[in-house]
């Protein structure tokens, strides 16, 4: 960009130069004079790319994460709205080509889920998804109600940027694995195919339960990977919310509890709070969540690049 | 999944799907029913009856294995790939999973003494590791990387005198560098425990070790010298998967100095633990 930019500006210098040697010619200094015009645009717009290029990077942003979702309060309710947010994703994740795999998932008695783990691999995946981590709220006549009441219930979804051992390092003696085979006999003497693995972390109490592999040890992998996940989010939220007070208001990646979103049915709009804005709940819903992303990553370089130039004038 | 739950199933797809769950309903194990199923880092290893079906347990044999294959490529001075003898390889899962992580390192010779073990096992080793040998050694194939033969461990020798060998057979390449087997070793007095999923569809010489369990395990005990035998001064080590009871019967007749070592060529090193804490895994020495 910065060599288009240079580039522009000798044009530019050229096109001047034109202009003024053309004198009396009106032809010349029109044509010049809309030339000027054209590039002092372009220069315009480099230098606006060229800022927000300049400005400090999420340095998980191009990882790709784990993402969460946590049926909060409202029961079944709770349980079936995870599982929409869930099939909002899902659309999103097929429309930006990227790889997606469950990971871990308690389903819901009534339908949806208490709660679920993807993995999802891809360009830029962190950035964008980063944006829905926090407290989604849905104001809506559920399913299971009988007498046509409008009820309020809350999904908590949290996104994990990808890390590996140089990021966190963990103590195998900090590590409680068992398996299904714990009990009776084991080895040729048994066939059973439950390869399911249950894993505590003794120091943060963090439990992880990974089903999703038949291979025991590909199991045991990906539950190491969730803990490594989580545990470098928990460190992450530490960081940020240290980056938050020190900024003052800024639009964050979301403290975990921060209510950022509330989608009402009757009045079919969602509401993302960070921004103030509404939009219309079908798009949401058919996956079209990228308005809302881009939105957000707008007016956080936004606030960004305020605070250069402020930070820049003292 | 999402997507296939809401299809409905056509009568002919229905009427499949009853008969894979009646065989299921009579005991006959998962895996022989879908055909495949995951083994360390193998997705889909092909698995046909009468061969065991992979334990989980396994795994954590060639994790074993796979460390000390990496402890000895950090030093490896010889020209040649190292080479790794699995004996009862049934679908192939051990030496395929291990060649499968040093395609380019390593060469294993893999033994059974059922034809059809031998056939899946190259069968997967085809489906695994042929796209590893598509550079290099291209006129053997994968069978640079892994072969399969029928072959008892008892028969697996050059040694004429002892055994009904046919004379014409060509010698045998010896010099393995590490000897890995998951050999029947279920003592007889246990095998009327066995459900029936175990007992009824996976083949009985697979399974049952004699007496003891320990049948094969003498057979690979006795074949071990030749097996390993070369110039090389450097420690060749067996790795087994083993009944419980094994590691203090073999811990006392191959402790190292006894006469029976010292007879053997062969000492006991230690056992390891699996993820359910019973001693499962032996570490021998050929001396």
């Amino acid at each position: 960009s910065i060599r288009i930019y240079t580039q522009f500006e000798t044009e530019l210098v050229g096109a001047k130069e034109l202009f003024q040697e053309a004198g009396d010619d009106n032809e010349m200094r029109e044509m010049a004079r809309s030339e000027i015009k054209d590039i002092d645009a372009k220069l315009e717009e480099l230098e606006e790319r060229i800022k927000i290029l300049l400005l400090p990077k999420d340095p998980n942003d191009d990882r790709n994460c784990m993402l969460e979702i946590r049926a909060g309060t409202g029961g079944s309710e709770a349980n079936i709205f995870a599982g929409d947010l869930l099939d909002v994703y899902r659309k999103y994740m097929a429309d930006q080509g990227w790889q997606v795999a469950m990971i871990d998932s308690s389903p819901g008695d009534d339908g949806g889920y208490k709660n679920v783990v993807l993995e999802v691999k891809g360009d830029s995946v962190y950035s964008k998804l980063k944006w829905e981590a926090g407290v989604h709220r849905v104001q809506r006549v559920p399913a299971t109600e009988t007498q046509g009441r409008v009820h309020t219930s809350t999904a908590t979804v949290a996104i994990m940027p990808e890390c590996d051992e140089v990021d966190i390092k963990i103590d195998p003696k900090d590590i409680e694995m068992s398996t299904m085979r714990s009990g009776g006999a084991g080895g040729q003497n048994v066939n059973k195919v439950e390869t399911a693995v249950d894993l505590v972390h003794k120091p943060t109490g963090i439990r992880i339960k990974c089903t999703q592999e038949r291979s025991q040890l590909k199991n045991k992998e990906l539950a190491m990977k969730m803990l490594m996940a989580k545990l470098y989010d928990i460190e992450n939220e530490k960081r940020e919310a240290e980056e938050r007070a020190r900024r003052g208001d800024q639009i964050g990646t979301g403290g975990r509890s921060e209510k950022i979103r509330t989608y009402n049915w009757k009045d079919s709009r969602v509401s993302e709070h960070r921004l103030g804005q509404n939009y219309p709940l079908q798009s949401f819903l058919s996956g079209e969540i990228g308005q809302i992303i881009d939105g957000l990553i707008a007016k956080d370089q936004e606030m960004k690049l305020r605070q250069l130039s402020e930070e820049g004038a003292n | 999944i999402q997507q296939l739950s809401n299809q409905c199933l056509s009568k002919d797809e229905r009427d499949a799907y009853i008969s894979l769950l009646e065989r299921r309903m009579q005991h006959e194990p998962l895996q022989y029913i879908i055909g495949k199923w995951d083994f360390h880092f193998l997705t889909g290893l092909k698995i046909k009856k009468p061969m065991l079906c992979p334990r989980p347990e396994t795994e954590e044999l060639v994790e074993l294995v796979l460390a000390e294959v990496g402890n000895l490529l950090r030093d490896w001075k010889e020209k040649r790939k190292m080479r790794i003898l699995d004996v009862g390889c049934g679908t192939g899962a051990i030496g395929i999973a291990i060649a499968n992580k040093y395609p380019a390192a390593v060469q294993v010779v893999a033994l059974d003494v059922l034809p059809e073990a031998v056939d899946l096992s190259n069968e997967n080793a085809e489906q695994f590791l042929s796209r590893y040998s598509a550079h290099g050694d291209s006129k053997l194939g994968v069978k640079s990387i892994y072969e399969a033969m029928l072959c008892s461990a008892t028969h697996f020798t050059n040694n004429t005198t002892n055994t009904s060998r046919d004379l014409s057979k060509k010698k045998y390449k010896m010099n393995f560098d590490i000897v890995v087997s998951n050999p029947p070793y279920i003592p007889l007095k246990d095998m009327i425990d066995l459900s029936s999923d175990v007992v009824e569809y996976e083949s009985y010489e697979a399974l049952c070790g004699g007496v003891d369990g320990l049948n094969v395990i003498r057979d690979i005990v006795h074949r071990l010298p030749e097996w390993t035998f070369s110039s090389s001064l450097r420690a060749k080590h067996c790795w087994m998967e083993v009944d419980e009871s094994h590691p203090r019967h073999l811990a006392r007749w191959l402790s190292p100095g006894s006469v029976e070592a010292r007879r053997c060529g062969v000492e006991y090193v230690e056992s390891y633990t699996d993820f359910c804490g019973r001693d499962r895994f032996v570490k021998l020495r050929v001396s």
